[in-house]
């Protein structure tokens, strides 16, 4: 009789977006209207107007303060059990994450299956962005943060990144943009980038060439596909690996940390511009030869970022203490000292299985 | 003469270790082992068993008794004493256990259902399974711990692509803090002593009781392994309960991810079950203590007091926790020293009573 609570007194939140503004949090929610989401014979359910989704924020001191503030203006229960995206703003960020875990995780509602994700600019207007493809803004980021990784970053994971010695959390970012339809575009949202954290703080947000090589390191590359300048400037080929996996030796030589590498994938011929004949077998090893090139470079300009950032997505910290080719005295120093002159050695081991139902280059 | 099956039995002993030790004593341990925690389990088997070997040896010669029954007749006095210490030991328990129920359902499910209310509603279940006889307890047993175990076994595959075997190494990192955690496994599996208290070695015999005491192990190292390897075990730590926290972690489907309430659906039996094999010990132990207790108005008084002293021991959740750091230490008296007390009083009645006779 005490808990009994009607489900149309129930405010479902769908996404949650935090943002620190001086000493304040900033937390908006998202709530969808019922009433709105069946179509046109829809309503009821006390919700108006045309939109299909609600967004309130409101400042505290804490969050919790925050959340309390956004439900005065709320005539049904804020509830958070469904809530599946949690997006982190890009200066919060950049100060610290750890003070939204408590409140994350110590509430029975909140789930640690939400997806985590970091906005460029302001997480709230991020909430706001009328999207094309689904009914309100928290699907369209929960299928982008699902589809970002080959295992979606949870709560859980980047809290256990967090917590964990020897690896720090990363997290992919999410902003607003423009459709290019030829003329007025609409507002949308897309992926743009991975957030490499230092323990809680954002340090930088990489993209392209870097992103793919720094989601290959974390075994978290989703179909990672590469444009290949072949050689001789005879064109370029795409490729896509099927499946990618690194694995990590870590080893001493001369007190100095080795790190290598290896990668192991198969990948598919997605498009040849190139005048390389794929039937021959000669030229079809030139384009896996010159693929495999193109990820060591890759992989070895993104780890030296990572070293120089101090940040340690992908383990190696953990790597090393796990390491029986290491020596005490390595471990005894301090870790930022050691990665600073960590050597990388990759070793690409990536075959290219087949080109699709082509056979033969169509000829320029 | 009971009519328990060996199977129920072991069914019975496996719930008893399996129902509330996944919950507090978990997070102890992974605190000493942090990674090996989920195997050290075998430690508090490997201590247990001498004590299960012992009681069965004392019935082996009176297949149809169980120990309160051999106790009570080979030394009036000295018996009746240990059947009180053990009556006392199943009360505290049950206090923890109620107190652990009752703030399980206000933390997760009704917050502003008032405690007494919960309890109430626990107590009032409890006596009714308990008033039945062990019977229908082990009936239970065997009907909630099936499905339940299932899922539990089952548990590390819905989590296949949360799984980090990594956090599960490096194996055997430290023997200090392997045999810590250990220490409080002890805590969970020496309750398992209420098996050889309750049935009859016929009922029950010693490789059913052995293999209750394996099953519940392993579906507590299944839960504990799946919490480590989904979290980690600094994260695993941080929970209040790591169980139901990688219970919720199950994804099967993007739209069917609320599977943890059907878990707790066949989990809350269990723990009901429990509560009551516990509350039927304790009048059990009463009913011996003298000849005009009556078990069945006994219930009643019994299972209010136990969640008297619910509320009255447990001020608050951080006092549950800490409750597993010193029942292991009540455990080697309750058992393995009074096993040991119990096997000397027996055999050197039936010593001196045979020299007696002669």
């Amino acid at each position: 009789c005490w808990d009994r609570t009607e489900i149309n007194d129930i405010a479902f939140v769908v996404s949650s977006a935090i943002d620190k503004k001086k000493d304040q949090y900033r937390v908006a929610m998202q709530i969808p209207l019922v009433g709105q989401l069946g179509g046109q014979t829809g309503g009821g359910g006390g919700t108006a107007g045309s939109k299909t989704w609600y967004v309130d924020s409101a400042s505290g001191t804490t969050i919790r303060e925050a959340n309390n503030k956004l439900q005065t203006s709320l005539s049904r229960t804020i509830n958070t059990s469904h809530r599946r995206t949690v997006i982190i703003g890009e200066d919060m960020a950049r100060d610290g994450v750890a003070p939204v875990f408590d409140i994350l995780t110590r509430n029975p509602q909140n789930r640690l299956t939400a997806l985590i994700l970091v906005s460029r600019g302001e997480a709230r207007d991020i909430l706001n962005t009328d999207v094309q493809l689904e009914q309100f803004p928290a699907e369209m980021i929960r299928e982008l943060a699902i589809i970002a990784t080959s295992r979606p970053v949870f709560l859980s994971r980047f809290m256990s990144d967090l917590v964990e010695i020897g690896s720090d959390p990363y997290a992919p970012v999410i902003s607003a943009s423009k459709t290019k339809p030829g003329g007025k575009g609409k507002s949308n949202l897309k992926i743009d980038g991975l957030a490499i954290f230092k323990k809680d703080r954002l340090m930088d947000i990489f993209k392209d060439e870097h992103m793919t090589a720094a989601l290959m390191l974390l075994n978290q590359a989703r179909q990672p596909e590469f444009i290949v300048d072949l050689p001789n400037q005879m064109g370029q080929a795409s490729i896509q690996l099927q499946k990618s996996n690194a694995s990590f030796h870590a080893a001493e030589k001369n007190g100095k940390l080795s790190m290598t590498i290896e990668i192991r994938a198969k990948g598919i011929i997605m498009e040849n511009q190139s005048t390389y004949e794929t039937r021959e077998n000669d030229q079809y090893y030139i384009i896996q030869k010159a693929l495999n090139r193109t990820i060591k470079k890759d992989v070895i300009s993104t780890v030296h970022r990572l070293q120089k950032l101090k940040a340690d997505p992908a383990g190696f910290q953990d790597r090393t203490i796990r390491s029986t080719a290491t020596t005490k005295n390595l471990l005894k120093k301090e870790w930022e000292e050691v990665y600073k002159d960590m050597e990388v050695h990759v070793v690409p081991i990536v075959t290219i299985e087949q080109g699709g139902v082509l056979y033969k280059t169509i000829s320029h | 003469m009971d009519k328990t099956s060996a199977y129920q039995g072991l069914f019975f002993g496996a719930l008893y270790t399996l129902a509330v030790g996944l919950k507090h004593a978990p997070i102890l341990m992974i605190e000493s082992a942090k990674q090996n925690a989920w195997h050290s389990y075998i430690l508090g088997v490997v201590i247990v068993i001498p004590a299960l070997w012992l009681m069965h040896r004392l019935m082996k010669k009176h297949q149809d008794k169980n120990i309160y029954e051999l106790l009570s007749d080979s030394s009036p006095i000295a018996g009746r004493i240990i059947i009180l210490l053990f009556s006392l030991y199943f009360l505290l328990i049950n206090a923890h256990d109620i107190r652990f129920f009752i703030n399980l359902i206000n933390i997760l499910f009704l917050p502003r259902t008032p405690m007494a209310v919960l309890g109430g509603v626990i107590i009032f279940v409890a006596i009714c399974i308990a008033r039945e006889g062990k019977e229908t307890l082990t009936r239970m047993a065997q009907i909630f711990l099936f499905p339940f175990g299932i899922l539990v076994l089952f548990l590390p595959f819905t989590l296949a692509t949360q799984i980090e075997l990594q956090n599960l190494t490096p194996v055997f990192e430290g023997l200090i803090p392997y045999l810590q955690s250990g220490y409080y496994a002890f805590g969970t599996m020496g309750e398992l002593i209420i098996l050889p208290l309750l049935f009859s070695n016929r009922s029950v015999p010693l490789k059913y009781t052995i293999f209750a005491i394996l099953l519940g192990a392993l579906l507590l190292a299944v839960m504990l392994f799946s919490s480590i390897s989904v979290f980690g075990p600094n994260l695993t730590s941080t929970f209040f309960d790591p169980a139901y926290m990688v219970i919720r972690q199950i994804r099967i489907t993007d739209f069917l991810d609320r599977s943890d309430l059907i878990i707790a659906a066949f989990w809350i039996p269990v723990i009901m079950v429990k509560i009551a094999g516990s509350l039927y010990i304790v009048v059990y132990g009463l009913s011996f203590l003298h000849s005009k207790i009556d078990p069945k108005a006994m219930y009643t008084p019994t299972g209010m007091f136990s969640v008297v002293c619910g509320f009255w021991f447990f001020l608050n959740t951080n006092q549950l926790i800490d409750f597993n750091r010193i029942k292991p230490i009540i455990n080697v008296v309750i058992s393995l020293l009074l096993p040991l007390l119990i096997y000397l009083i027996i055999k050197s009645k039936a010593l001196f009573g045979a020299k007696a006779k002669h």
